[in-house]
């Protein structure tokens, strides 16, 4: 059944079981991605998953359902449950949105992105696997080369006659290569992503795979202590991604976070600016509006080390008497409207990574593992198995391996002592942006 | 779900153009999802997912779709678009008779969750919010969550095999926040089942939400975990994940056709401790991770992975099969239709030794006491992997002493494993979600209390 049709009948059918407004959020999309293993196509994967959530206002308060099977039969059920889900809160804190008076304008959808066929996506996989092998007879084996697309279509409507909608797209190539040096076997990957793949460049992205990949052999731990750390990039945005929800003014209400009472106080060192914006030209995020049809703005949310707003959807900030933050993001179409970011990142500085380095002594960290279990985000702890490589007065020593780095996130904010100017965006899953973090003072448990 | 005809010829088109063997996976999936904070009802969402996943093999390699729309005139472009994805022209002769398996369903449900008010739910939700505040004035915040889902499948493919199966989960987490100001300090339970209703219904609410708040509250009192290598005992449950991620992915035919495992070509030979027997075994009744078939039909079987520290076994399922040489272990296993199947673990246990929880600590003279685990991850290439301890405690002269916390556990697989010198004669599960390549699927870790010689801890002291 069509979209259209389908929401005709779901808003009729919600209007006659006595809700007094409503509204559908669509998502539609198409994937595609190859996997190139031996020279053979070890997957060729394609789809067009579509979702459907509604949710609306039952004597005040609001139930959500959601369903991936848009046909008449599903609509009693969806009415029925959305009632009950409605009836059992206690409390009328939630409002469907008329819409924003203007959207923010964000890029198109690159026209280009569905040019390549499928033949000649598989003979990029084929080439970044074979210039990979080439480049560097450590490699062993490319366990897998990647290329992939995807768009998509996210649409709002409800019956305050909010009517938005607008599509996305990218392009992802990845290669994963083993090394080894007859002792020891390493594991490493690079990816690539773009608005089309207009600038992919094979022997650019297998090369670095191989660099990082070899670079880890000959790895061993180092003794246990305090060292100085300079967080890489990547690993940056890794750390930060595992408290950014500490920002979150739903976070926070709820008493889950230590930044409560916390605005306009100082809780970073004053070299940390933290944005949240629509659009940055490192990264190929950019959106409207959110999942709740407001329309999305820039923010600063730290400045000079002051905490100068939390993240807001509409309801938590009707709590806080504010306005929302155009925050107000699903994790996806099946779930209740929760909080995320746009673009948030640490603002770079001007200093090349090269001149940061030169005079340091530590561990440069290039990679966490087990971020879902080795951080406490409500307490900050941290506790994170970690690689990377020793540095004595600039000059790398030799790759580590098998160390854990612990210490707070919230200590840790006050003990940037310097950063970098390459500003690096997660280019999947949430926009988070950092460039590299000179830290004081971090225990390393290893030897 | 499906139609005869339909299927029959959605498998003849994709095979049109020379694949092997075709699947499809079809899957409804209805879900309730309740949370409260803090006693107070914060979402209530449900819903359906629903959509069918089409396999082509075309000799080792795969050719995988999916889509919502099971229209006939859908599915069946979508077949002709992966067959001729396939990209060979032999003609195949298939002759499709489908034989329905009966499934032997080794799961009984007694209440279905479709027929419980979601009322009483919220009602035991707000019991253990009451039991966790009353246990100790450090308790600052709750959380209690329940999740169900009755999910529905066809599996039917080209060598004629249809068999329809009913899977039924429900779970229940209890989350208690401690604070003094300026920490917080987290605990939590989160028992699931492969169940209906009825398991919630006979949870001890009341021990699992003071329990969460003890962990809390003495964790706010901890200090932080030493640093550096030292003997780890690990307590019976939940402590199976680090044999889960120590070993378990390992052994999985998704990292092992690829030549991408520390444990590859190891058949036979002394991979653990004699002490370690690990089993995986998908056939116990109701357990979390069971199932009654895989995602590719197969009955579900026990399967003795580690035996006395002797490699048996593999997880194997038809597709890395082919290329191993070797027959699928009823181990495939996917989160949902978006996701092709491969190798995977269900209740993953070692099982019960000999010795005495009392004389393991008692025979240490100093070292962590993890008392409940967190999970934790692994690279199968290189065996290296982490787990984080979020109950701990410091053994000192034979005696459990003070609480430390804040600990990650790190470790090469091949070691750890020969690194086990006591395995206690009491064995746990626990329950977890497992992330992977074929998405989240539900799975049991468990064991006995074991001890490992050494191991790298990641505290702060």
């Amino acid at each position: 059944m069509d979209i259209q049709t389908f929401k005709t009948k779901l808003f009729e059918a919600a209007k006659n079981a006595g809700f007094s407004d409503f509204e559908i959020y669509y998502v539609s999309s198409k994937s595609f991605s190859v996997t190139v293993f031996q020279n053979n196509v070890r997957e060729y994967k394609n789809s067009s998953p579509v979702g459907l959530s509604f949710r609306g206002t039952y004597d005040g308060k609001v139930g959500y359902v959601y369903t991936e099977n848009i046909s008449e039969e599903v609509i009693n059920f969806l009415i029925e449950n959305a009632k009950q889900n409605a009836i059992i809160k206690e409390e009328k804190n939630e409002f469907l949105f008329e819409g924003s008076k203007s959207y923010p304008k964000v890029p198109d959808k690159s026209q280009f992105l569905d040019k390549k066929t499928s033949k000649e996506k598989i003979d990029m996989a084929k080439e970044m696997e074979k210039i990979a092998l080439e480049i560097d007879k450590r490699i062993v084996s490319v366990d897998a080369s990647v290329i992939a697309n995807g768009t998509g279509l996210i649409l709002i409507s409800n019956s305050y006659g909010l009517d938005v909608s607008f599509e996305y797209g990218d392009a992802v190539a990845y290669v994963i290569t083993r090394a080894t040096d007859g002792t020891q076997t390493k594991i490493g990957y690079n990816l690539w992503s773009g608005a089309d793949f207009s600038t992919f460049d094979a022997e650019k992205i297998a090369k670095k795979a191989v660099k990082i990949t070899t670079d880890k052999l000959g790895a061993s731990s180092i003794k246990s202590g305090t060292y100085d750390i300079l967080i890489e990039n990547k690993a940056a945005v890794q750390f930060l991604s595992a408290f950014v929800s500490n920002f979150y003014a739903e976070v926070v209400q709820k008493g889950f976070s230590l930044l409560k009472d916390k605005i306009n106080k100082k809780i970073a060192s004053s070299i940390i600016t933290i944005k949240d914006n629509v659009m940055h030209p490192d990264s190929l995020t950019a959106v409207p509006f959110d999942s709740e049809g407001v329309a999305t703005f820039d923010k600063i949310v730290i400045e000079k080390g002051i905490l100068k707003t939390y993240l807001y959807d509409i309801k938590s900030a009707k709590k806080d008497n504010l306005k929302s933050t155009g925050n107000g993001f699903k994790s996806s179409f099946k779930s209740a409207v929760g909080i995320d970011v746009n673009n948030f990142f640490i603002e770079p500085s001007t200093k090349s990574i090269e001149e940061i380095k030169k005079d340091f002594s530590g561990i440069l960290i290039t990679s966490f593992a087990g971020m879902h279990s080795g951080v406490n985000s409500t307490s900050g702890d941290f506790s994170l198995q970690a690689g990377g490589f020793l540095i004595e007065n600039g000059e790398t020593i030799k790759p580590v391996e098998q160390i854990v780095s612990s210490g707070n996130f919230y200590d840790l904010l006050n003990n940037i002592e310097d950063i970098a100017n390459d500003l690096y965006f997660n280019p999947m899953g949430k926009s988070i942006g950092s460039p590299t973090l000179l830290v004081k003072s971090i225990t390393i448990s290893g030897e | 779900m499906i139609n005869r005809n339909v299927a029959k010829n959605v498998l003849h088109t994709a095979l049109s153009t020379g694949g092997d063997f075709a699947e499809i996976f079809i899957e409804n999936r209805k879900t309730n999802n309740i949370s409260l904070i803090n006693g107070k009802l914060d979402k209530a969402v449900s819903g359906i997912d629903y959509g069918i996943g089409l396999r082509i093999f075309v000799g080792h390699n795969a050719i995988y779709t999916y889509t919502n729309d099971l229209s006939e005139s859908n599915l069946l472009f979508m077949a002709k678009n992966a067959a001729d994805a396939v990209n060979i022209s032999k003609q195949n002769e298939i002759v499709l008779d489908f034989t329905t398996k009966n499934i032997n369903n080794i799961h009984p449900i007694k209440i279905l969750p479709s027929e419980v008010p979601k009322t009483d739910i919220i009602d035991i939700l707000k019991l253990a919010n009451k039991y966790s505040k009353d246990y100790s004035k450090s308790i600052s915040q709750t959380g209690g969550y329940y999740t169900d889902e009755v999910q529905d499948i066809v599996i039917i493919n080209s060598k004629g095999l249809w068999v329809e199966d009913r899977r039924i989960r429900t779970r229940v987490e209890i989350t208690a926040v401690a604070s003094n100001g300026t920490e917080k300090q987290t605990g939590k339970h989160a028992p699931g089942s492969h169940s209906g209703y009825e398991f919630v219904k006979n949870l001890d609410i009341e021990f699992l939400a003071k329990d969460s708040a003890r962990i809390a509250a003495t964790m706010l009192e901890a200090s932080y975990a030493p640093s550096g290598k030292m003997t780890v005992v690990i307590d019976k449950g939940f402590g199976g994940v680090i044999l889960h991620e120590a070993c378990g992915h390992s052994l999985e035919a998704t990292a092992i056709a690829k030549g991408a495992s520390t444990f590859c070509n190891m058949k036979g030979k002394q991979i653990a401790s004699p002490i370690v027997t690990y089993i995986d075994d998908g056939t116990i009744p109701n357990a979390w991770g069971s199932i009654n078939v895989d995602d590719e039909g197969t009955p579900t079987q026990k399967n003795i992975l580690i035996e006395n520290g002797i490699l048996k076994t593999y997880l194997v399922d038809t597709l890395n099969g082919l290329k191993m040489g070797e027959p699928s272990t009823g181990s495939s296993r996917r989160q949902s239709y978006k996701y092709a199947p491969t190798s995977r673990m269900t209740n993953t246990y070692i099982q019960a030794g000999t010795d005495k929880e009392k004389d393991i600590i008692s025979n240490t003279e100093y070292g962590l006491y993890a008392a409940k685990m967190g999970g934790g991850s692994v690279t199968p290439a290189t065996g290296e992997y982490n787990f984080s301890v979020i109950e701990g405690y410091l053994i000192e002269n034979g005696k459990i002493t003070k609480p430390v916390r804040g600990a990650s556990l790190i470790g090469m697989g091949s070691s750890t494993l020969k690194n086990i010198d006591a395995v206690a004669d009491i064995e746990k599960q626990g329950q977890g979600m497992c992330g992977s390549i074929s998405g989240s699927i539900p799975t049991n870790v468990g064991q006995p209390m074991i001890r490992v010689k050494e191991m790298t801890v990641g505290g702060q002291n």
